[in-house]
C-alpha cells in the first residue's frame, strides 16, 4: 500500500467519523434491513425509495446512507428466509435452502445468529479487501467481455443446477426452462414479440421479484396451511444465548466464511451478476466441499454461512463496476450510480483520480456499517423469533397479504400479483414432485443476462460459434461446465473403485 | 389413534391409480414442453432466424432432457402398481388437500376481489376467508389480526413507502 493510498484513507475517515455521518449509517442500515426483510421489497427498491430523500445532504452524507441502506436491505432478506421460508431479498433466495428447515426444527435464533455473524463477517472482511484491491479489480472485471458473461452465466446456472437437489437432469429441466421463460418476451434487438401471450406485463420482462416470491413464500403456504405452527417444536426458545451459539458458530468457520466471502466478492465484482447468482454459486459450492452434502437443504449452518457471508461480500464486490467502471455491478448499485451521478460524481477509471476520497469515504463506510447491522440485528432478532411459534392460521393470511402488496409494489400492477400466485402453484407442484425451485429462478435471473451477452457476442463476432471459445477465460469456464457435469458420476465411479480395492486389501 | 396405528393406517392405505400418479408427476416437464411447442409456433417465421439461436438451442437441451426424465418416470410407473381408480385417488387427495384448496379458493377470491373492491377491503375479507379455512373460530381474534395486518401494510407501504394499490368502487 503506497503512503498515498494511506493518506487518503486517513483522510476518508476523518470525513466518515463524524456524528452526523454515524447517526445517518444507524438510520439507514436499521431502515434498510426492516425494509428488506418485507417480501417483496428488494434492496433496488428500498435504495431507489431512500433516493429522493438524500438530495439535500451533502454527496458524503448521500452516499454513505445509501451503502448503509444497501447493507442493511442485504441482511434484512435473511429475516424471512429463515422465519417464513421466504427470501426477503433475492441475495437471501439460498438463505431459505438451510435456514428455513432449521426453523423447522427449533433452532431460529440460532440460525439468525448464524446469519448475522457471517453477513457481518463477510460485509467486514470484503469492505477491507476491496478498500485495497478496488483499482486492480477492476482491471480484472474489464476483462469479462459479452463472450464471457455469456459462458459464466452457462456455467452458474449448470453448476447449481447440479448441486442443488438430487436429480441433475431435474435441476437441469428446472433451470432450462427458466432460460425459456425468460426468453418470451419481446426479442432484445429487434423488439419483436415473442410469447407473453398477450399480457402486457411480459412484454419488456418475466419480473423476477413475483416469481421468487410466488415459489417460495406462496408455495410453503399450501403446506403451512395444513400445521399448526411453522416450528413443530413448541418449547423454541428465543434467548440471546441460543442467537449467540449461531454467533459462535459462524465465528468457527473462518474458512466457510471466507471461501463464501470470496465467491461473493469475484462474483459481485462482474458487472450484472449480483447478489442472486452469489448465495447460489457460494451454497453449491459449500455442499460440493462438504463431507455430510446430503444434509444441504435439510437445515445445514453450513448452508446459511454460504449464503449470507456470500451476499454481504457482494455488497462490497458490486461497487468495484460501478465505481472503477461506471457499470453497475448489481440492480441496486445502479440506482447508486444514479445517486452518484445526481451528487457530481462521474464513477468510472477517472474516478480513483478525481474522486478518490469520496470513493474511500464509501467503501470505509461499508465497515461501519456492517458494524451497526451487529447492533441492529442481534437487538431485533430476539422479538423476531416468536414468529415461528405463532398459529399458522394467522401467519398464512398475514403473509398473503404482504406477499401480494410486495408483488404489487415493483410495477403497480395486479398481474405481477397474479403471476406470484401461478408460480405460487408451480412451485408447489415442483416441489411435490421433487423438482427445486432454485434453478428455476435461476434460469428466469440469468436469462436476460445470457440472452443479451449471447446476441451481442454473435453481432460482434459476425454469427460465429466458434467465437465463445476465443478466450483462455471462456475455455477455462467452459471446462469448468463440463466437469460440473460430469464431477458426481465420476467420483462415484473413483468412489467405487477404492472401495472395491480397499475390500480386496483387506 | 396412536402413531402407530396411524402408520399402519398409512401404509395399509391403497395405493393412487397410476394414472393419476403419471399425471402429477410428469405435469412439470409436460408444461415446459408444451411451452417449447407454443413458443417455437409463435416465432418461427416471424423473427429472423439469427435471432432465435438461443432460444431455440434452450428448446432443444429443454427436449432432450425432459425425454430423459420422462423416461425414467415412465420405467418407475411401469413398476408401480395402483389399487385405486383414477377418480377415487382424485378424491382422496382432494381430500387430504382440503385445506390448501380451500386456501386457493379463498386466495383467487381475494386477488379478484382486489380490483372491484379496493385493496384493503379485499384484505380484510380475504384474511377472514384464509383465517377461516385454517380453522380459526374465535371472532375476536380473527377481528384483531385482521385489523393489525391492515393498518401495518397501510401505515408502512402507503404511508411510508408511497404506494398507491387499486381503490376499488368504495374508494378504499
Amino acid at each position: 500500500m503506497t503512503p498515498l493510498q494511506v493518506d487518503i484513507i486517513t483522510q476518508a475517515l476523518g470525513v466518515l467519523l463524524t456524528p452526523e455521518n454515524i447517526a445517518f449509517i444507524a438510520v439507514g442500515v436499521t431502515f434498510g434491513m426492516l425494509a428488506g426483510s418485507i417480501p417483496g421489497f428488494t434492496g433496488t427498491n428500498t435504495v431507489a425509495i431512500a433516493l429522493p430523500f438524500t438530495l439535500p445532504m451533502t454527496p458524503e452524507i448521500a452516499l454513505v446512507t445509501l451503502s448503509a441502506i444497501y447493507v442493511g436491505a442485504n441482511y434484512g432478506g435473511a429475516i424471512p428466509a429463515v422465519l417464513i421460508n421466504t427470501p426477503g431479498t433475492a441475495g437471501a433466495t439460498a438463505t431459505v435452502l438451510d435456514a428455513y428447515p432449521m426453523s423447522q426444527k427449533g433452532q431460529a435464533s440460532k440460525a439468525l445468529g448464524i446469519s448475522i455473524a457471517a453477513s457481518v463477517i463477510g460485509g467486514l472482511i470484503s469492505a477491507v479487501i476491496i478498500l485495497f484491491m478496488l483499482q486492480p479489480i477492476g482491471e480484472i472485471a474489464f476483462l469479462f467481455t459479452n463472450r464471457e458473461i455469456f459462458v459464466l452465466g452457462i456455467f452458474g446456472l449448470t453448476a447449481v443446477a447440479v448441486a442443488i437437489g438430487d436429480n441433475i437432469r431435474k435441476g437441469l429441466v428446472a433451470g432450462f426452462i427458466g432460460l425459456l421463460i425468460a426468453a418470451m418476451p419481446v426479442d432484445p434487438t429487434t423488439g419483436q414479440r415473442r410469447l407473453d401471450f398477450g399480457f402486457f406485463g411480459l412484454y419488456d420482462s418475466v419480473p423476477f421479484v413475483p416469481v421468487v416470491v410466488g415459489l417460495f413464500a406462496i408455495s410453503e403456504l399450501f403446506y403451512l396451511i395444513n400445521k399448526a405452527a411453522i416450528s413443530e417444536d413448541n418449547s423454541v426458545t428465543t434467548t440471546y444465548r441460543d442467537i449467540f451459539e449461531g454467533v459462535k458458530y459462524a465465528i468457527t468457520r473462518p474458512i466457510a466464511v471466507v471461501r463464501s466471502m470470496g465467491i461473493g466478492l469475484i462474483i459481485g465484482s462482474m458487472p450484472g451478476a449480483g447478489t442472486s447468482v452469489a448465495n447460489f454459486v457460494s451454497w453449491g459450492a459449500a455442499k460440493s466441499m462438504s463431507e455430510k452434502p446430503e444434509t444441504f437443504g435439510e437445515g445445514n449452518p453450513d448452508g446459511v454461512i454460504a449464503s449470507e457471508a456470500s451476499n454481504s461480500a457482494v455488497t462490497a464486490g458490486s461497487l468495484v463496476p460501478t465505481l472503477a467502471l461506471g457499470i453497475p455491478g448489481s440492480g441496486t448499485t445502479a440506482v447508486m450510480l444514479a445517486a452518484l451521478l445526481l451528487h457530481g460524481l462521474r464513477p468510472g477509471p477517472q474516478l480513483m483520480q478525481d474522486f478518490a476520497l469520496e470513493a474511500n469515504v464509501i467503501i470505509l463506510s461499508l465497515l461501519v456499517a456492517n458494524i451497526f447491522l451487529l447492533v441492529a440485528a442481534l437487538a431485533v432478532s430476539k422479538y423476531l423469533v416468536r414468529v415461528v411459534t405463532m398459529p399458522a392460521n394467522l401467519i398464512v393470511p398475514a403473509i398473503l397479504a404482504l406477499t401480494v402488496i410486495g408483488a404489487f409494489a415493483m410495477r403497480s400492477s395486479m398481474f405481477d400479483v397474479w403471476l406470484m400466485f401461478l408460480f405460487g402453484i408451480i412451485g408447489f407442484v415442483m416441489r411435490e414432485n421433487n423438482y427445486s425451485l432454485i434453478p428455476l429462478i435461476l434460469g428466469i435471473i440469468l436469462g436476460p443476462i445470457i440472452e443479451g451477452s449471447f446476441l451481442r457476442s454473435m453481432l460482434v463476432s459476425g454469427n460465429d460459434p466458434l467465437y465463445f471459445f476465443g478466450s483462455t477465460i471462456a475455455i477455462l469456464l467452459w471446462v469448468l461446465t463440463v466437469l460440473a457435469l460430469f464431477i458426481q458420476p465420476i467420483s462415484n465411479v473413483v468412489r467405487g473403485v477404492i472401495a472395491n480395492r480397499t475390500d480386496l486389501l483387506n | 389413534m396412536t402413531s402407530t396405528e396411524a402408520e399402519e393406517g398409512a401404509t395399509n392405505r391403497p395405493t393412487p391409480s397410476t394414472s393419476a400418479v403419471a399425471l402429477f408427476r410428469l405435469a412439470f416437464p409436460l408444461a415446459g414442453l408444451v411451452l417449447a411447442v407454443l413458443y417455437v409456433e409463435s416465432t418461427y417465421g416471424r423473427i429472423r432466424l439469427n435471432n432465435l439461436y438461443y432460444p431455440y438451442f434452450v428448446i432443444g437441451v429443454l427436449g432432450v432432457l425432459t425425454a430423459t426424465v420422462f423416461a425414467t418416470e415412465l420405467r418407475q410407473l411401469l413398476e408401480y402398481d395402483g389399487e385405486q381408480s383414477f377418480v377415487e385417488s382424485v378424491r382422496e387427495a382432494a381430500f387430504e388437500w382440503r385445506r390448501s384448496i380451500g386456501f386457493t379458493v379463498v386466495a383467487v377470491a381475494y386477488l379478484w376481489l382486489i380490483e372491484p373492491l379496493g385493496f384493503f377491503p379485499a384484505t380484510a375479507l380475504g384474511m377472514i376467508g384464509v383465517m377461516l379455512v385454517g380453522g380459526r373460530r374465535d371472532p375476536l381474534w380473527i377481528a384483531i389480526s385482521t385489523l393489525l395486518i391492515v393498518v401495518f401494510v397501510y401505515v408502512m407501504f402507503v404511508q411510508i413507502m408511497g404506494l398507491r394499490p387499486p381503490r376499488g368502487v368504495l374508494g378504499l
